[in-house]
Formats: structure tokens, C-alpha cells, sequence
């Protein structure tokens, strides 16, 4: 009760001091005349906001751009991507001539840029390697191969009705690893005919 | 040190050009060494024995030389054709090793046979025939379009196959089979496989074996037919899906539509404990699935 007390007398005192005060303070000089002046030249301030401006503009662009530099650094010595989304008809190398079309995984994805390199390289080696080979056997491989695109662009075809499909997601990666698998294979078997070794 | 103690037959200086020259050749070798043989076209047929020596005989077709060479635990035995050379005689090597080597064998047109080697064996036909047998240690073979037939002999071990087009038949594998093939067609027979995996773009397999303890088969194809025909208890957990294809078994519960809309079938259940698992998936390819 005695603490209220003491406290309502301090207020009063508060209030009564700041009674006291004066209701305005005059500056010790007047000020208009400069205020006048800098709104009569408002030109002369926007080059420089104009500037800061494009000194933001600039930073930000540059961070954007070392950022994506290193994103590229950094995914570029790991593991590859896999697949990557389609941006536009000429995101991708078309692929060499025995190579019907792009690599492309389902309606919107496209396998990544590595993996259309050792595709190429392999279909652009087989073209060389198929000339050591018999007629009957490169037309052997060239049907098998045909069958293999046909069949990955078969299921292509499927998963752009039913992107989701797990099992049409997992025939048409084993259908690209059998591509890659035959293209390897010829090649290397090509590769290693017996012929006369000098001695 | 590498030791040439056989010299290279000239077949073209020493026969008429249109005769096959003969050749009977022996060296020492190895008892568990590498004989790498290779041979365009003809026949190449190595075979395992108890001696420590290599021994080839047959006949060399026209402008062919013979290599045959020891380098250490290394024996080479190739009928070498000269460079730029056209209208090449074919050739016949018949080997004899000894029985555990490891052999490496490559091929052309040549019709290739191993038989009685107990080592590793890594065989290489382009378009000629494969015959071979299949003992403890792994066994690799690769085809483009020649035809192979493999023998084992209930041992475990891991069998490789690599096939384009060419049809394959194997009998009494155990152990693990791993076999890719774009149109060949497969025909598999093993008392029992621990591992199985099995992949065909549009040729068909027919696998007969039955369910190693915790046995793991997986099989794919895209328009071929898969069969498999399980001997003996059957004791898994089977994961079978086609996208377009039918499916087909004798026992378990029926397959069911994937979808309303879509004409895939799946099937999925386990059968005793589910120890071991089958997964078989096809996009138009059909499924049939036997067992007791």
C-alpha cells in the first residue's frame, strides 16, 4: 500500500515538471532558405540514386554470374547430372548421324550433356569401327541398334502420356545403358580383331 | 624375359597359295599360366589336359602366320594375318592347355570351343559359334551375332553373356548368370541360381532353375517374352509389372490392371517365407510365371 502511495506522488511531480516546459524551441538559425534551395534542384540528385541504382543492378548481375560459375565448377567435377529439364529445341548438341534424335528422358527431360558426348563419341566411333566388320555382321548391328531406338523412342512416346511411370522410367534407362553397352562393345570387339602384330 | 622359342611358320613361302599348311607345335607352359589365342576365320577348339605344356596343332590358311610364344606365365598362340592382306585362308588351331588355365580367346568368323579348362575363361566371337563349360571360376562371353552354347557343371560361379543377336542355350549353371542380349533368344536350364539377371530388348528367355536360399532374379524386357519356370519349393517375393504385356501364372493371386486407363498388368506377392525375390518387368513383352 505505501509503495502506491510514494509512486503516485512521483508521478505528480513528473507531470507538473514537464508542465514547466516550453511548448516550442526556435532553431538558432533559420533553416527554409537551404530546404528551398535543394527542392528547386531536384536534376541534380537523381543522377546519383541513377548511379546506385545501376551500382545494385551490376552487383547483383555479378553475383549471379560467379554464382553460377561455381555452381558449374563445382557440378561439373562431381558426378554428373542425369538428366536435365528441355529448355528449348537447341539445348543439346544434335547428336552424330546414326543417332536418330535427342536423348531424351520422357516429355520434358533430356539426359544431361555428358552423357549425349559419350553417346555421340561411341556412335561417331562405331561409324569408323563398322568398316573392319563383315556386311552381314554391321548389318546386324546396325538393325539391333535400330530396334533399340526404336524401342526408347516407344517408350518415350508412353511416358509423354505417363510422366510418372516408374516402369517406363526404369526400361528406358536400362534401354539407354543397352545402347551404350552395344556401342561399346562393337566398338571394342571391332577394336581388337586380330591383325599382324610386327615383330 | 620374353623367350621366342618357336618360330613363325610362313605359311605363304612354304605351301601353294590355295593349301592350308599344317602345324604341330609344342612348348612348355604354365600349369596355371594365360594362353590368349586369337583367329580370324576357321575354327579355334581348346581344350584342358594334365600336362604342363601347350601343344597346337591344325592348319593355316593361306598368306596366315602362326604366332606361338611363352613370355613367363603367358602363352600366346595367334594366326596372324598380314596386314592389307585380302582373300585370307581360314584357319584351324586345335589346343591343348593346361586344364587350369585361364584362357582368353578372340575370334572373328571363327567357330570357338573350350572344353575341359578349369580357369577363367574369357571368349570373343563375332560371328562364329561359342561352345564352352563353365567350372569354378568365371566364365565371360560376348557375341555380336554368333549363336553359343555353355555347360556347366553345378558349381558355383559367375557367367557373363553378352549377346546381340545371337541365340544362346545354357545348361547346368550355378552361382550367378548375368546375360544381355538385344534380339537373341536365351534358352536357361540350372538346378539352382543364387543370382540372376537378365535383360533382352526384343529377344525372348526361357530361364528353368531353381531358388537358391535369399536367390536374387531380376529380368527384363522390353518387347521380348520372359518365361521363367521355377524348380522345385518356390519361396520368394515376386514384383512382376508390364506396361502392355500380358502376364501369365500358376499360381499366386491374378494379375491386376496397373490402371483403369492403361493396359499394363502387375503382380505382386509372396509365396512361402518370401526368402528370395523375383522381379520381372516387360513393356509389351509378355510374363509367364510356373512353379509348384
Amino acid at each position: 500500500m505505501s509503495r502506491d502511495r510514494n509512486q503516485g506522488r512521483t508521478d505528480d511531480s513528473l507531470m507538473e515538471a514537464a508542465s514547466r516546459l516550453p511548448t516550442d524551441i526556435r532553431p538558432q538559425r533559420d533553416l527554409w532558405p537551404d530546404i528551398e534551395a535543394r527542392l528547386g534542384t531536384p536534376a541534380e540528385a537523381r543522377p546519383e540514386r541513377r548511379w546506385r541504382l545501376a551500382g545494385a543492378v551490376a552487383a547483383a548481375v555479378g553475383l549471379v554470374t560467379v554464382s553460377s560459375l561455381v555452381t558449374l565448377w563445382v557440378t561439373d567435377r562431381s558426378e554428373p547430372v542425369t538428366v536435365s529439364r528441355i529448355q528449348g529445341p537447341m539445348a543439346v548438341t544434335r547428336p552424330a548421324r546414326s543417332i536418330s534424335g535427342d536423348a531424351r528422358f520422357g516429355p520434358d527431360y533430356l539426359l544431361g550433356p555428358k552423357y549425349e558426348r559419350a553417346r555421340q563419341a561411341l556412335s561417331e566411333d562405331l561409324d569408323s569401327q563398322l568398316e573392319a566388320l563383315s556386311p552381314e555382321t554391321r548389318d546386324v548391328v546396325e538393325k539391333n541398334l535400330e530396334q533399340i531406338r526404336q524401342a526408347l523412342a516407344e517408350i518415350n512416346g508412353a511416358l509423354a502420356d505417363d510422366p510418372g511411370n516408374v516402369l517406363l522410367q526404369q526400361l528406358l534407362m536400362a534401354a539407354y545403358q543397352d545402347e551404350l553397352t552395344v556401342l561399346m562393345e562393337v566398338n571394342r570387339m571391332a577394336r581388337s580383331l586380330p591383325t599382324r602384330k610386327e615383330i | 624375359m620374353r623367350l621366342l622359342f618357336v618360330t613363325t611358320l610362313l605359311a605363304l613361302f612354304v605351301a601353294p597359295g590355295w593349301a592350308a599348311t599344317p602345324i604341330d607345335e609344342i612348348a612348355d607352359a604354365h600349369p596355371r599360366g594365360d594362353v590368349e589365342v586369337s583367329n580370324v576365320a576357321g575354327e579355334i577348339k581348346v581344350t584342358g589336359w594334365d600336362k604342363e605344356q601347350v601343344k597346337v596343332t591344325g592348319s593355316l590358311g593361306k598368306g596366315t602366320e602362326l604366332v606361338f610364344e611363352r613370355d613367363g606365365r603367358r602363352t600366346l598362340v595367334k594366326a596372324e594375318v598380314p596386314s592389307r592382306t585380302r582373300n585370307v585362308g581360314s584357319s584351324d588351331l586345335y589346343i591343348m592347355v593346361p586344364e587350369e588355365s585361364r584362357v582368353t580367346v578372340t575370334g572373328v568368323s571363327a567357330d570357338i570351343s573350350v572344353t575341359g579348362v578349369k580357369g577363367a575363361l574369357r571368349i570373343q566371337s563375332v560371328s562364329g559359334e561359342i561352345v564352352t563349360e563353365v567350372f569354378e571360376e568365371d566364365v565371360e562371353t560376348k557375341t555380336v551375332s554368333g549363336d553359343f552354347q555353355i555347360r556347366g557343371h553345378d558349381q558355383p560361379a559367375l557367367l557373363t553373356l553378352t549377346t546381340v543377336s545371337g541365340n544362346g542355350r545354357v545348361d547346368g549353371i550355378r552361382g550367378e548368370l548375368v546375360v544381355q542380349s538385344v534380339t537373341g533368344d536365351l534358352d536357361i536350364r540350372s538346378e539352382v541360381l543364387d543370382r540372376a539377371r537378365l535383360r533382352t530388348t526384343n529377344g525372348d528367355i526361357d530361364l528353368q532353375a531353381g531358388l537358391g536360399s535369399d536367390a536374387l532374379f531380376d529380368m527384363e524386357a522390353i518387347n521380348g517374352d520372359l518365361r521363367l519356370d521355377i524348380l522345385g519349393d518356390v519361396d520368394a517375393y515376386f514384383d512382376i509389372e508390364t506396361f502392355n504385356g500380358s502376364i501369365d501364372n500358376s499360381f499366386g493371386p491374378d494379375p491386376v490392371r496397373t490402371s483403369k486407363y492403361a493396359p499394363g498388368r502387375e503382380l505382386r506377392f509372396t509365396h512361402g517365407e518370401g526368402k528370395a525375390r523375383v522381379r520381372i518387368k516387360t513393356l509389351n513383352g509378355g510374363v509367364t510365371l510356373r512353379g509348384s
